[in-house]
C-alpha cells in the first residue's frame, strides 16, 4: 500500500505551520508600512498594499481562506487609496485589524 | 517514465515552498525561479514541459517574461500558465499567450490535476 497521501499531508501541515509562524513578522511589516503611509509616505502605502496582496494570494493556498478574504478587503482599500479613487485610512486600519485578529486566531488554533 | 519538468516562477517564497512540495508529490520534477530573469535562464537550460508564471514579479513581471519566452525559439512552444491573485475566479478569461489561468489562492491538493487538465495531459 502506498504511503504517499500520508507523506503529502504531513509535509503540507509542516508548511502550514511554518507559514503561520511567519505571521508576527508579516503583520509587523504591514503595520509599520501603514503607519508610514498614513504619515504621507507614498512608497510605504505601496509596500502595505503589496504585503496585503501577498497575504491574500498566499494564505488561501495554505487553507486559511478567512485570512485570505480579510487581506483581499485590505488589498482593495489600499489599492483604491494608491490610485486616489477611494478608500481612507479609517477603512484601511479597520481592515488591517481584521487581518491581525484572524491571523492571531489561526496561530492560536494551531498552537492548541 | 521520466517526470515532466515544470518551472514555477513566483517571488513569494511561501508560494514556491508550497508549490514545490505539492507538485513533487504529483510526480513533477520542479524547478523554481523567483524573478523573470532567473525564469528565462532556467527555461532555456531546463526545457520544462510547462511554466507556472506569477503575474507580478521583480526583474521582468509576468507580461514581460511571457513576451521574452515567446520571442525565444528555444522556449516559444512551452505552455505558460498564469498564476495570479488579480483573477479571483477560476472562470477568468485566459489572456493571450497563456495556456491557462490559475487564480490565487488555489487549492494545493488539486493543483497538480488542475495543471494537467490545462495541459490536456
Amino acid at each position: 500500500m502506498s504511503t504517499q497521501p500520508v507523506d503529502h499531508r504531513a509535509k503540507y501541515l509542516e508548511l502550514v505551520s511554518q507559514y503561520v509562524g511567519s505571521f508576527p513578522e508579516k503583520l509587523a511589516t504591514l503595520e509599520r508600512a501603514m503607519a508610514d503611509g498614513r504619515g504621507g509616505d507614498a512608497k510605504a502605502l505601496a509596500e502595505a498594499r503589496e504585503v496585503a496582496h501577498r497575504i491574500h494570494g498566499t494564505a488561501g493556498c495554505y487553507g486559511l481562506r478567512e485570512l485570505s478574504n480579510a487581506a483581499a478587503v485590505l488589498d482593495d482599500v489600499l489599492t483604491q487609496m494608491k490610485r486616489g479613487d477611494g478608500g481612507d485610512w479609517v477603512e484601511a486600519e479597520r481592515a488591517a485589524r481584521a487581518v491581525r485578529a484572524i491571523a492571531e486566531a489561526a496561530a492560536r488554533e494551531r498552537a492548541d | 517514465m521520466e517526470p515532466t519538468t515544470i518551472l514555477v516562477v513566483d517571488d513569494e517564497p511561501d508560494i514556491l515552498r508550497l508549490v514545490e512540495v505539492v507538485l513533487a508529490e504529483g510526480d513533477w520534477r520542479v524547478v523554481c525561479a523567483s524573478d523573470g530573469e532567473e525564469a528565462l535562464a532556467l527555461a532555456r537550460r531546463e526545457r520544462p514541459g510547462a511554466i507556472l508564471l506569477d503575474s507580478r514579479m521583480p526583474r521582468g513581471g509576468g507580461e514581460e517574461t511571457l513576451a521574452r519566452l515567446k520571442d525565444d525559439p528555444a522556449t516559444r512552444a512551452t505552455p505558460v500558465i498564469l498564476m495570479t491573485a488579480l483573477a479571483r475566479s477560476s472562470n477568468s478569461e485566459v489572456p493571450p499567450g497563456y495556456a491557462g489561468v490559475i487564480p490565487k489562492p488555489f487549492d494545493p491538493l488539486t493543483l497538480s490535476d488542475t495543471i494537467r487538465s490545462i495541459l490536456g495531459t
